[in-house]
């Protein structure tokens, strides 16, 4: 087995693969199941979470139901766990696909603010984590940690890949920053200042100015900022542990973050090399291409499974290939309206790979399904829209317009599929806080929200208020329509109100 | 082993999940313990699963999605949430699976959890141990038999030997190894005795008018439980289904879950019917024998002594008799207050009449655990 490692990895290599370097390690199912509950860290802070995901692999696992394939964590050297018991062609096929999970890590633009170093962030924050539940009590630590873990969505996604405009996490009141007493003028000789700077001019600044600082009292940020996480270490009063406590979880949410956007892409990423390395280069052998089909029909098996990431991914990734390939892109292709010479379109350009690597490098799932989720793809694949028919029951297929299929595909990775909530008014109302959930057409989860802002009361201590829209249904019959109605929920000692029309 | 790290977060998820912490985590506890599929020697459960909550959007109204696959516009794909779950308010439609956590675990271990968490006791057979049944094992060898069983390992070991003890064996040339016919071994049987557990199950279900479809999948549910339970206990069960409106009958499993019949009830032609085909077909040396009784309780009124005095006969053979109410209307229901009067007044044996009412889907495991335990059941003073 380890003998055989070194030539998957030269393959890998000479397939223009640029992974980090790599630390494999074997372990036997039981460690296995412990690594995975704790996503591949080897030290995290004390959760029941871990617990429960332990409880459900170890179900899993020890009644035959799932098996632990790969375990790759995002470092640098990247960690990949093998489990000992699986046959050796299912092991290197986690190694190829590995290696391409690593090669994705380092080179796409998503993860180009991404800490590096996790294995030991992870091991401080849970060290600290524990030092504050010996000195302020385990419950009080674990609660305010449940309310911090409830939060931890609520933090802006393109930190991971462009600078943050709040510098640094410190803290300073917000109440003494006073705005420049400055008019701006522009610069003449005294004589035409009269007329180049007409008092008009100046007494119009005064005035947007003075409406500035109006606004300033009763409205803070002045534009609505995305990482509600950071204004709330920043500008909420909290116990400095409190804080502390925030700012690691905010920074282990953007550390997965960047995942979460590319599912699609580097699952189809990395199912495309394993395949590539282990069956077009033949390296399974003819004895182990049988055990290399029942892996990857266990992974990517099913028709019509287009639901399942790595098939979608890989389907579509290979789809790019053939399109580059043969040069099915482009103008004239598109606007070629002879169905017998589109089906037989090939200007063998061969560029399929190097698209690919250029897919790898710019994409997200949202950008990757946008661009390449074409009508011939949706088509070729079968795809269809289905809704509840409530008579009978059943789901029904309702149609199969490739525009609307391709829109509830990408909302589905659209910020991970969560709606996005902005930290709109800290000032609002005097002493209340308003997030605005940025309406789309679907609304919120009211129970779910109720939670969340509970949680959230419990860390500002202050009134939480959320503007969204509900969809509503009125009239009857055939004139029924679905109106968009905004709304105004409030969380305040236990409870959440509901306020409409003009009490928004 | 798994480390002390995992050991002390499990322990929490645990204690968080059965309710042992006082904690806010409480009221996000989703799901538990429901099975949501059965294969032939599998289950699919939910475990309960403690989830923060956090912005999310609803569920979609119309239930729509998208998905791929042979179908043209209009076609079904495939059925709605249920559409009765009087008793499980907010349940989402089958496209929407995410944010529960579903487990397939073997049946074996399933029940052995079930079993674990309800505290149920094992099924004591009836203590006639000299009750044995013969059983053929193949683990003789004999001289003669039919070609079929020819052992050939053994037979060609012989020639082998035969060969080699002639001193004409040449490992090269082997072509003079072939077995004779004193070389032949053929696998022959003896009979052990092992001792006999049999089980008969009788499943009695009211299929009058009253009984609705929320009630039969109520029954259903609870006798996959009861039967597989008990099966577990023995070596070989034997289950009856038995239906009745005002006359009894014995159907088929299916025919028991789907018939439906206009008629009025008249509880005692079932149990007469049960002790009918007891006596007929089912030793009671070699036989234990359970009852359950399942119906929504309602019973022509001077009925209910008859039932009583069925019930009396049968107490004598079985081991346990489980009368179970469904969705009962209190007005109506007669039937179950009368047999608990009479355990009361100890016409009928507490240890051996156990009763239990079910008002919906989570209770079917509570009333799994009154049936089974019967000495816990209230004892009359």
């Amino acid at each position: 087995m380890a003998a055989l490692i070194p030539d998957v990895l030269k393959a890998c290599y000479d397939n223009g693969l640029d992974p980090y370097p790599l630390c494999i390690e074997e372990f036997d199912a039981d460690e296995i199941v412990e690594i995975a509950a704790y996503g591949g860290f080897p030290v995290r802070y004390p959760h029941f979470n871990f617990g429960q995901q332990f409880e459900q692999l170890h179900h899993q696992y020890h009644n035959g139901f799932g098996k632990i394939y790969e375990m790759v964590v995002n470092t640098d050297p990247t960690y990949m766990y093998l489990q000992r018991n699986n046959p050796i062609v299912d092991n290197l096929t986690v190694v190829a696909h590995a290696t391409a999970h690593s090669d994705f890590f380092k080179n796409n633009i998503m993860f180009k603010h991404t800490n590096r170093n996790m294995m030991n962030v992870m091991a401080n924050h849970s060290d600290k984590i524990r030092m504050y539940m010996d000195r302020f009590g385990r419950k009080k630590v674990k609660d305010f940690l449940n309310a911090a873990l409830a939060i931890d969505s609520l933090i802006d996604p393109s930190l991971c890949y462009r600078e943050s405009t709040w510098k640094k996490a410190t803290k300073f009141n917000f109440e003494d920053r006073k705005p420049r007493e400055h008019v701006s003028r522009i610069e003449t000789s005294e004589y035409m200042d009269k007329w180049v700077n007409p008092d008009s001019y100046i007494e119009k600044q005064r005035q947007e100015r003075e409406q500035k600082e109006k606004l300033a009292e009763s409205k803070f940020p002045l534009r609505p900022e995305r990482d509600i996480m950071l204004m709330i270490i920043n500008f909420v009063r909290l116990e400095p542990w409190q804080q502390n406590i925030l700012s690691m979880i905010r920074d282990e949410s953007l550390y997965y973050r960047p995942q979460g956007m590319t599912k699609v892409l580097n699952e189809g990423w990395a199912s495309y090399w394993d395949s590539y390395i282990m069956a077009t280069c033949n390296f399974a052998g003819d004895e182990g291409i049988f055990n290399y089909a029942k892996h990857h029909a266990g992974v990517l098996g099913g028709k019509y499974n287009m639901n399942n990431p790595y098939k979608l991914g890989n389907t579509l990734l290979r789809d790019i290939e053939d399109r580059w390939d043969k040069g099915k892109f482009g103008k004239e292709y598109e606007n070629c309206d002879d169905a017998q010479k589109l089906k037989d379109w090939n200007l063998n350009l061969g560029l399929g790979r190097e698209k690919l690597y250029e897919v790898r490098e710019m994409y997200n799932d949202v950008t990757f399904l946008n661009e390449f989720f074409t009508k011939d793809f949706c088509e070729k694949h079968k795809y269809f829209e289905y809704a509840l028919d409530k008579h009978t029951n059943k789901y029904v297929v309702v149609s199969k317009d490739h525009k609307k299929i391709k829109q509830k595909l990408i909302n589905r990775h659209v910020n991970m599929g969560m709606p996005v909530i902005y930290m709109e008014n800290m000032k609002y109302k005097n002493n209340e806080i308003l997030l605005r959930h940025e309406f789309e057409g679907r609304p919120l989860d009211v129970k779910y929200a109720t939670g969340t802002m509970a949680y959230l009361h419990e860390i500002i201590k202050k009134p939480i208020n959320v503007l969204t829209y509900d969809v509503m249904e009125e009239g009857y019959g055939s004139e029924k329509e679905v109106v968009e109605v905004e709304v105004r929920y409030r969380f305040n000692n236990g409870e959440m109100k509901r306020y409409e029309g003009s009490k928004v | 082993m798994p480390s002390r790290r995992v050991r002390e977060d499990h322990k929490e998820y645990r204690d968080i999940v059965k309710g042992n912490v006082d904690d806010k985590l409480k009221k996000h506890i989703k799901g538990g313990q429901r099975i949501t599929r059965r294969g032939k020697d599998y289950v699919v459960v939910r475990v309960p699963h403690v989830e923060l909550p956090s912005f999310r959007y609803g569920q979609p109204s119309n239930g729509e999605g998208i998905g791929n696959g042979e179908a043209g516009v209009g076609d079904e794909v495939g059925d709605g949430p249920p559409q009765d779950g009087g008793n499980e308010p907010g349940e989402g439609g089958n496209g929407e699976g995410e944010h529960e956590i579903d487990v397939g675990i073997s049946m074996d271990s399933y029940f052995d959890m079930i079993g674990e968490e309800l505290q149920l006791p094992n099924l004591q057979p009836k203590e006639n141990g000299d009750l044995v049944k013969e059983k053929i094992k193949w683990n003789r060898i004999a001289k003669v038999g039919n070609n079929s069983l020819l052992h050939k390992r053994r037979t060609l070991k012989n020639a082998f030997k035969r060969i080699i003890s002639v001193g004409e064996f040449d490992p090269k040339d082997v072509s003079n190894v072939y077995p004779i016919k004193e070389d032949r071994e053929y696998r022959s049987w003896s009979s052990v005795e092992v001792p006999d557990t049999n089980a008969a199950i009788f499943f009695v279900a009211d299929i009058s008018a009253s009984m609705d479809q929320t009630k039969r999948d109520l029954i259903r549910e609870l006798c996959w439980y009861l039967e597989n339970w008990i099966e577990r206990f023995y070596q070989e069960t034997q289950k009856k289904y038995i239906v009745h409106d005002h006359v009894a009958q014995e159907v088929d499993q299916e025919k028991f879950y789907k018939y439906q019949s206009g008629g009025g009830t008249q509880i005692s032609s079932a149990f007469e019917l049960v002790n009918d085909v007891i006596e007929k077909a089912f030793p009671l040396n070699e036989w234990n024998i359970y009852v359950f009784y399942l119906s929504d309780g309602e019973n022509f009124g001077d009925d209910n002594e008859l039932c009583v005095q069925h019930l009396k006969t049968m107490q004598k053979y079985a081991n346990l008799i489980g009368i179970t109410e469904v969705k009962a209307v209190r007005s109506w229901a007669t039937f179950l207050p009368h047999i608990k009067q009479n355990i009361n007044q100890g016409n009928l044996d507490p240890t051996k009449v156990v009763t239990a009412s079910i008002e919906g889907q989570s209770d079917v495991l509570k009333a799994l655990q009154t049936l089974l335990t019967p000495q816990a059941e209230e004892v009359p003073f």
